[in-house]
């Protein structure tokens, strides 16, 4: 397209948008046929005498407003639409040296909202090369004791801080991106965020399969790793819940 | 009485916000009232009643778990902290006594061990309790039946008892949600590690490289505060310098004294009640952002605390904000997510029309909704004495004479010429015939004045009728104008007079107008550009002819004269077919005036102002930027007055993820612009 741009001054000519319509001129219009009719209105319509589909009579009543109103009736369909979407909430338990167990899993309906991978821990959850979710944890790894408001010590005044050895975080994956026959090829890695990754960091990382841990090496640091789910591994009560989650 | 939750704030799905969840331990079933208080005042009027987590009200959901403890109180513990109240690690426990709770904690009154501790299967009760009630949580509070002061938090649960204040909840939420560290410094001594990860700390000392330089001034000293736990001391304190609000640099943070950086004197991630410092309200903004799910797409325009300046309100899915300005910038005074008091439950599908409709001097919103709920509903929002609006009527599928269907369209219009704006109704597509509804405002509710079915005096109405509303009369009352391009076999307008009660017709044109063809494409804007005080008429037809046409039709009370007709071209405007018009007064002469836009039919947009004589238009423009705002094809334009200098000479303008507050006088500037979230940074912003 050239490069159009908008001229004024005295003597620029109009644009012409269309060569194949005319100019406005004075004459009345030619009335046009609809339907292979000519529909011109009445100067005094008359009223209508249709039957069908009409609004009750009208009325000048004032509705008197009530105090207290009932909820707004959503319609039924709602609720059979959102259950068709759905994840799984999968509890997992870091422990010293790594280690990343299953301990707890439930379904959720509705759709999920990838956190940014933004805070403490990322994490990735992948069927081989397969990134099927990720996101941000802010808060892991410490127990902290409020500030007292009474202080007689200094560090008092401030947290008591106590690292743990073991911590719980949750990581949520789409109920259609994996089948309960591919727990066994799910792996979760988790990541101690460095320094903050890019702000389209997301966006990056959708669009590029690679693993989370080589897009992002300088930011990211991996401390856990789970390498497949095996429920007939687990506690029978936690085996359970995933069968159930998802089912 | 047995276990339940409440869903306390209900923003969405669980899965598209962020979830938290309250339990309570030791609360009786005679206690579930003053449990219920306490969530109540230090959730709901507490944390999300102020700043931050007010604004981003929508971005979360709360469920209160009620469980029904056996016993009222909890099991306490007494240590020998041997005169070491800091050290945990030469206690020993004195007495243990048990009370028979939901959750089983423990409180110790003691700071090294975190005030409280679990008790045997805590972690798997608390586990259960998660579970069972809530569907899905990302943060969990507990609330101790204990009045001792204490809490402990970590892992996104935080423990606290009835002592602790919204405030230090507020605190630790930055923790929870924000990653944000602690600002404060209560250990005397040096830190000595490498760059904190937390977006709030840091050990550099080089402005070009600080991360949080986008909000340091270049006026601000960096460092600006050094010495232990410093406050601003680079230099004397500048007047007007906020302790919270602007960023620099000072010694202290993360527990140490010395050796690390903070960004603000006092944030809240320090001193708990302040608000939370440009650095860390940014990090919880953006955190925050994929749930909250605001946009800029749906914004409003009206004066809705009546001091002359327009605000705005925006509407993004089930929340509503109010902004209001002080003439340059907005700020947030209202926040609501789902509902309003009243109720208004607010759903993607809203529609709102902004009036004074009770004649107070401030705007009110009529709201209608005709495609999310089983029925069709109209309300009307009223200021609700604290900045915010409240539902204060609401009419449910119907109203005495009209009966609601998804085509309803709205016109507000004072057609009584009471002071109070009314509505006009139109639907042309949901019955067999097409029906026009007076709707009168009593202030507090609509009535139907008068209502036509099929035909208005000298008008038979078709589903393609399109209306506009003016006072062409002059009388105080403004009047209806309708026209009809596709219906019929030549084009028709109607002006129609209203009395206060009904209408009649004032003048038909059947095909042509004074020095005016009509064509389908018409397109009307009514004002009065020749300060009569009566409504006239500007017509712009881009795409029937070969040429675009911009006419400007006088009212003399009952009919319409050719003032000017502009073939092609305006003073200082080549019109092209995709011109897009505001009715507006720039010059606040009491004339009505245009502004402009096109983005289609040029290479770069552009964004104009058509200021009437009363006779004649000389126009101006800015070519694909205004300031900073870079014009574009998703861009929509809302013409007030945020100045409050009367005349209508502003334009909020806003897409998607921007929003832009633009003034056309003296020329086209912009004022403000907005990304993402509406926040006025001391210095610096988020992008």
């Amino acid at each position: 397209m050239a490069d159009e741009r908008m001229q004024t001054g005295r003597g620029i000519k109009p644009v012409v948008g269309n060569t194949r319509l005319p100019r406005m001129t004075d004459m009345p219009p030619e009335p046009a046929a609809i339907g292979g009719k000519t529909l011109l209105m009445a100067a005094k319509p008359k009223a209508d005498t249709g039957k069908t589909k009409r609004m009750p009579p009208p009325s000048t009543a004032v509705l008197r407003q009530t105090k207290t109103r009932p909820d707004m009736e959503a319609p039924k369909a709602k609720t059979a639409a959102r259950a068709k979407d759905g994840y799984v909430r999968l509890r997992l338990r870091v422990t010293e040296g790594g280690r990343l167990t299953v301990v707890g899993a439930k379904a959720v309906e509705g759709e999920l909202v990838e956190p940014k991978l933004q805070g403490a821990l990322a994490y990735e959850a992948a069927l081989g090369p397969r990134r099927i979710a990720a996101g941000g944890i802010p808060d892991v790894g410490e127990q902290r004791s409020f500030p007292d408001p009474k202080a007689t010590l200094p560090e008092m005044k401030g947290h008591h801080v106590t690292e743990l050895a073991s911590y719980e975080v949750n990581v949520r994956v789409p109920k259609g991106a994996v089948k309960a026959s591919e727990l066994p090829k799910l792996e979760v890695a988790l990541f101690r965020i460095k320094e903050d990754l890019p702000a389209d960091a997301a966006v990056l990382a959708a669009a590029e399969p690679a693993p989370l841990g080589d897009q992002f090496q300088r930011e990211l640091r991996e401390v856990a790793r789970l390498k497949g789910i095996k429920p007939d591994k687990l506690a029978k009560p936690v085996a359970d819940q995933l069968k159930k989650a998802f089912k | 009485m047995a276990d339940s939750v409440t869903q306390i704030l209900n923003s969405g799905p669980p899965g598209a916000k962020l979830n938290i969840a309250v339990l309570g331990d030791g609360f009786a079933a005679a206690d579930q009232t003053a449990y219920n208080t306490k969530v109540q005042e230090l959730l709901l009027d507490g944390v999300f009643g102020r700043d931050y987590f007010y604004e981003d009200k929508s971005a979360y959901n709360i469920f209160r778990v009620n469980l029904i403890s056996a016993q009222s109180g909890v099991s306490q513990r007494v240590y020998n902290e041997n005169n070491t109240p800091s050290d945990a690690s030469d206690d020993t426990i004195v007495s243990t006594t048990i009370k028979n709770t939901a959750l089983g904690y423990i409180y110790s009154g003691s700071w090294a061990h975190c005030w409280l501790e679990g008790g045997a299967g805590t972690g798997q009760k608390v586990q259960d309790a998660l579970d069972t009630w809530v569907p899905d949580y990302d943060l969990v509070v507990v609330i101790l039946n204990e009045a001792g002061f204490g809490g402990c938090g970590g892992g996104g649960f935080q423990i606290v008892t009835l002592g602790s204040s919204w405030a230090v909840m507020a605190h630790e939420f930055g923790h929870g949600t924000g990653n944000l560290a602690d600002e404060y410094c209560a250990r005397p001594g040096s830190y000595t590690g490498g760059e904190p990860g937390a977006p709030n700390l840091t050990i550099n000392t080089n402005r070009a490289t600080l991360k949080w330089r986008q909000f340091v001034s270049p006026a601000t000293p960096v460092p600006t505060g050094t010495g232990a736990c410093a406050d601003y001391n680079a230099a004397p304190k500048p007047a007007g310098w906020s302790n919270s609000d602007d960023a620099g640099l000072f010694e202290g943070g993360g527990t140490w004294s010395l050796g690390i950086y903070r960004p603000a004197v006092n944030c809240r991630m320090r001193g708990n009640s302040p608000p939370y410092c440009p650095v860390c309200y940014t990090r919880m903004k953006s955190n925050a952002e994929p749930f909250a799910q605001h946009t800029f797409q749906n914004v409003y325009a009206g004066d809705f605390n009546g001091d002359g300046k327009d605000d705005i309100l925006v509407h993004s899915g089930n929340a509503i904000h109010i902004y209001r300005s002080n003439g340059s910038q907005l700020d947030v005074v209202f926040s609501a997510v789902e509902r309003v008091p009243g109720s208004w439950q607010f759903t993607p599908g809203d529609r709102f029309f902004v009036g004074d409709f009770n004649g107070d001097g401030k705007d009110e919103v009529a709201v209608f909704n005709g495609t999310n709920w089983v029925m069709e509903y109209l309300g009307l929002l009223a200021d609700d004495g604290a900045n915010g609006l409240k539902l204060i009527a609401r009419y449910d599928n119907s109203m005495p004479g009209w009966d609601f269907t998804p085509g309803d369209r709205f016109h507000v219009a004072d057609f009584n010429g009471d002071g109070k704006k009314d509505l006009f109704v139109f639907n042309g597509s949901n019955w067999a015939i097409p029906y026009v509804g007076m709707l009168r405002s009593t202030g507090t509710g609509f009535a139907l004045a008068k209502r036509y079915d099929a035909t208005m005096p000298g008008w038979e109405m078709r589903p393609g009728d399109r209306h506009v509303v003016g006072d062409f009369s002059g009388d105080g009352k403004e009047d209806l104008w309708v026209f009809n391009g596709s219906n019929w076999s030549i084009p028709y307008l109607g002006m129609l007079r209203s009395n206060g009660t009904s209408l009649s017709m004032s003048k038909r044109y059947d095909g042509t107008m004074p020095g005016w063809q009509m064509r389908a494409n018409d397109r009307h804007y009514v004002g009065d550009f020749d300060g009569d005080g009566k409504a006239d008429l500007y017509v712009f037809n881009g795409t029937n002819w070969s040429i675009a046409y911009l006419g400007m039709l006088e009212s003399t009370g009952s009919q319409l004269s050719m003032t000017r007709r502009y073939d092609g071209n305006a003073p200082g405007w080549q019109m092209r077919a995709h011109d897009m018009h505001w009715i507006a007064d720039i010059n606040r002469d009491g004339k009505a005036d245009l502004f402009v836009y096109n983005h289609q039919d040029w290479t770069p947009e552009y964004l104009g102002t058509m200021i009437s004589s009363g006779t004649d238009l000389v126009s101006a423009w800015k070519e694909d930027w205004v300031g900073e705002w870079n014009l574009g094809t998703v861009d929509r334009f809302e013409p007030c007055d945020f100045e409050g200098v009367g005349g209508r000479r502003d334009l909020i303008v806003h897409n998607t993820d921007w929003l832009g507050m633009i003034r056309a006088t003296p020329t086209l500037s912009l004022r403000r612009i907005y990304h993402k979230w509406i926040h006025n940074y001391r210095y610096g912003r988020n992008w």
